[in-house]
């Protein structure tokens, strides 16, 4: 068993990110009937790739162009696997993977898909990515420095609307190029709260009593969990 | 014996039962049926319909017990009964099948309305290849920052014992917190 699913539950695209960021090597099988492709990543980047018909292996593009076409693809299946030792993939592809995103989908223009699962409403609240990765070969725009500008602190899309003068869509535009770059995310949004203890712990109804009673417990499983662990 | 209860929930075949099994020293209780619905067959063979039951003892007088919840939404009516009176729980997510992300939310929600305890999540089956890492999964699922994820394999001792003892961690700061909070109730009330 391997990682696998459909771009409708993790795009291309978050896909193409969580691989490079963890400097995986191996290759992800896609299937989008009547077609099948391949994206091969060493160390963390696409090397290769190939787009073929799935009956007669009729090669349909390979290199740049397929991962350009994959990112079209909304439905496909996936499943990532090692690398298969016996193979030897040549190096196709020099570019980035920021850099095969971003021109796959300008080629498209369709902005809206550059967020991945990320669905922006005017209230959703923004901030930049608090460990900001390395330099890639993509350059800003003006546009993006002067979204990026405004979150120095976390803001909603309303508000960023506002400080920049921009109209809804054009503010979204950039929004979504920002997130598909990793620059910029959206704060989480689940709320929980944790306030009280079981009552089971709480059944003493007083303070100390509880404190000292929890904290006993909390060490004793975890020395009982340490003996386990050093008996194994 | 007095006995402590833990409860591990999760989307359907999280590695629930398989988590249990790893750290309960007698055999796990289990209600595991053949699975009939044909989407869910192409997943594991045999499911959890009622629950899983495994203990650990602490001491001579106090015993944890775990309790992990039927993973399919339809059994969902048998969360509530598990949930009363725990001490804290655990919510497995497989690191390798985003599909279920959503299934994990609802699960993350129920529960967060159903009890007020400390829980943590557990990123399962991260030594399979291309699992998602517990950062991006924290992003899925929408997860606060103050809320532990934890890479873990769930037949791996150390790894399972690794999720508990976090849970308990938040157990006990809950606790530390709970009664520094009164300290200063009864300070005030004194001034």
């Amino acid at each position: 068993m391997a990682l696998e699913g459909n771009f409708a539950d993790m795009p291309l695209i978050d896909l193409m990110h969580v691989f490079h960021h963890g400097r995986k090597t191996g290759r992800l099988l896609i299937a989008n009937a009547p077609f099948k492709a391949m994206l091969w990543f060493f160390d963390g980047a696409i090397i290769n790739a190939g787009v073929v018909t799935q009956n007669a292996h009729e090669r349909v593009a390979c290199g740049e162009q397929a991962v350009f076409d994959m990112l079209a693809w909304d439905d496909a299946q996936f499943v990532f696997l090692p690398p298969n030792p016996q193979e030897t993939v040549s190096v196709q592809i020099q570019h980035s993977i920021d850099w095969l995103i971003i021109e796959g989908l300008r080629r498209r223009d369709q902005p809206q898909r550059l967020a991945g699962t990320t669905k922006l409403q005017p209230t959703s609240r923004l901030r930049l990515v608090p460990m900001l990765r390395q330099a890639s070969d993509i350059t800003l725009t003006i546009e993006d420095w002067r979204i990026l500008s405004q979150l120095v602190q976390e803001l909603s899309v309303a508000e960023l609307v506002e400080a920049t003068g921009w109209n809804y869509d054009q503010t979204l535009k950039v929004l979504h190029r920002l997130i598909a770059l990793n620059l910029v995310e959206v704060c989480s949004e689940i709320v929980v709260s944790q306030r009280s203890l079981s009552p089971v712990l709480m059944a003493p109804n007083h303070e100390h009593m509880v404190e000292n009673r929890v904290r006993g417990l909390v060490q004793a499983i975890k020395a009982r969990l340490r003996r386990t662990s050093a008996s194994a | 014996m007095v006995n402590y209860k833990i409860v591990i929930t999760g989307a359907y075949a999280a590695g629930k039962s398989q988590f249990i099994r790893t750290v309960s020293e007698i055999d796990v209780v289990d209600t595991d049926v053949p699975v009939t619905h044909a989407e869910e067959k192409e997943l594991k063979h045999h499911t959890t319909v009622g629950l899983d039951f495994g203990t650990l003892s602490i001491d001579a007088e106090q015993r944890l017990l775990l309790f992990g919840t039927p993973g399919q939404e339809r059994f969902d009516f048998m969360w509530e009964i598990l949930a009363e009176g725990c001490l804290g729980y655990i919510v497995l997510v497989d690191s390798c099948r985003p599909a279920h992300f959503n299934e994990t939310i609802v699960v993350l929600e129920r529960f967060a309305e159903m009890t007020p305890v400390p829980f943590v999540v557990a990123a399962t089956k991260q030594d399979l290849p291309g699992a998602l890492p517990p950062m991006y999964i924290r992003r899925r699922l929408g997860l606060p920052t103050d809320i532990p994820i934890l890479a873990c394999v769930a037949t791996d001792y150390p790894s399972v014992s690794d999720v508990i003892s976090t849970l308990l961690d938040r157990i006990d700061v809950l606790a530390q917190d709970s009664s520094s909070s009164s300290e200063n109730n009864k300070e005030h009330s004194h001034g």
